[in-house]
């Protein structure tokens, strides 16, 4: 069987892009993400705007975030804000309970838009545009 | 060291702060923490090791040094900086939300930062095994909306402490200069008479201010203490009585042993 021992962490952290449709683009930010993965974030997001298009952030397979990746986010929002550009986020609330309770207890949760699905996040950004 | 001991030093770098946070989580997981402590103790590791590699070193490199042992119900987790130690500075990047203290102090049972400038910056954090124990302890006296709760040694402090104290209530509540000398030589006579009287190597003070006079409530003292003190303040040579410093005595006794109640108002 091929395999790793017990205990072996896999460094599944990853950033993606899913381009939706010419106007929204979803930025998935998959496993562990802290410090060192902010800079990747902010230049994705300054991207996706330059091209004039809505983000949806999913946190759906987010496993942890720190506090400079929350500050990231909330940076997110308002650059999407001041170019008039949709944003929203996807969190499920049976997700990673590390990223769920930074969320709560910073009280980002009531300072960004946060919606159960992708699809619902989607909807939301697509609404803000027509 | 004990068998739950676990020691990391390595370079004060962003991608090694994941090797922190797993290496603490690996371990925690081995000693039985809950999965939701396991999250919050990832989280308040890893606010503590970036907050050394951002601020320790200025660039220069350096080591962050993490320690984590258990203690009873608990990991108490450690994590240490050689560097610039704990300085002031404004928000010129707008790099963080300033969060990560404000973190560990919700998250962790209890947190204790220490440093100086030049010396570094020592960030304790205990987190316990379960969750239970997060409920906030019961307080043993109900807090004060006004006024002042004070303990300290019986022996010794009681006099400097108190008269000061007592001062500062008097003036806030406007006493003339005759009274705010009268209330001071009340504490310093508490003090050097009551000293062997205390029925504990602890003293508790009550101090308040209600309607221009002073409430004050002493004690404990032991058995008969209170009757002792009033005896002992009637001889003439330490000038009066307390009776006469005082616009109200009175002794109260309960389980934990004996009180004084005194009041003092601010005119004659």
């Amino acid at each position: 069987m091929r395999g790793y021992p017990p205990g072996v962490v896999l460094s599944t952290s990853r950033i993606g892009l899913v381009r939706i449709d010419p106007g929204a683009t979803v930025v998935e930010i998959d496993g562990d993400h802290d410090l060192r993965s902010v800079a990747r974030l902010r230049g994705e997001v300054e991207r996706i705007l330059d091209e004039g298009a809505a983000i949806v952030v999913d946190l759906e397979l987010t496993t942890f975030v720190d506090s400079s990746m929350l500050a990231g986010l909330l940076d997110a929002r308002r650059a999407a804000e001041r170019r008039e550009l949709g944003f929203a986020v996807n969190m499920p609330s049976d997700g990673a309970e590390a990223v769920q309770r930074v969320i709560e207890i910073t009280g980002l949760g009531a300072a960004l838009p946060i919606f159960e699905t992708r699809e619902e996040a989607v909807a939301a950004v697509r609404a803000e545009r027509s | 060291m004990s068998s739950s001991d676990l020691t990391i030093e390595l370079p004060a770098r962003a991608e090694n702060v994941a090797v922190v946070r797993h290496a603490v989580a690996g371990l925690a997981e081995a000693v039985g923490m809950a999965p939701g402590q396991i999250a919050d103790l990832k989280t308040v590791v890893t606010e503590a090791c970036m907050n050394a590699v951002v601020h320790a070193y200025d660039e220069e490199p350096g080591p962050i040094e993490t320690h984590v042992h258990r203690d009873g119900d608990a990991l108490v987790v450690t994590v240490r900086d050689r560097g610039a130690g704990i300085r002031p500075r404004p928000d010129t990047s707008r790099q963080s939300l300033r969060m990560g203290l404000p973190l560990i102090a919700a998250l962790s049972t209890s947190f204790e930062l220490s440093g100086a400038l030049g010396q570094g910056t020592v960030v304790m954090m205990r987190m316990n095994l379960s969750s239970n124990g997060d409920e906030p302890a019961e307080p043993a006296t109900a807090p004060l909306e006004h006024g002042a709760r004070l303990s300290m040694p019986a022996r010794g402090l009681v006099g400097p402490v108190l008269s000061r104290v007592v001062s500062i209530f008097a003036v806030r509540a406007n006493f003339s200069v005759d009274r705010l000398s009268d209330a001071i030589l009340l504490g310093d006579a508490i003090s050097a008479q009551g000293a062997d009287l205390f029925a504990d190597d602890t003293t508790h003070v009550v101090v308040d201010e209600v309607d221009g006079s002073l409430k004050l409530r002493v004690g404990p003292l032991r058995e008969g203490g209170g009757e002792t003190l009033l005896e002992r303040m009637r001889i003439p040579e330490i000038g009066g009585s307390l009776e006469g410093l005082a616009d109200a005595v009175e002794v109260e006794r309960d389980g934990d042993g004996e009180r004084l109640l005194l009041k003092v108002s601010g005119r004659a």
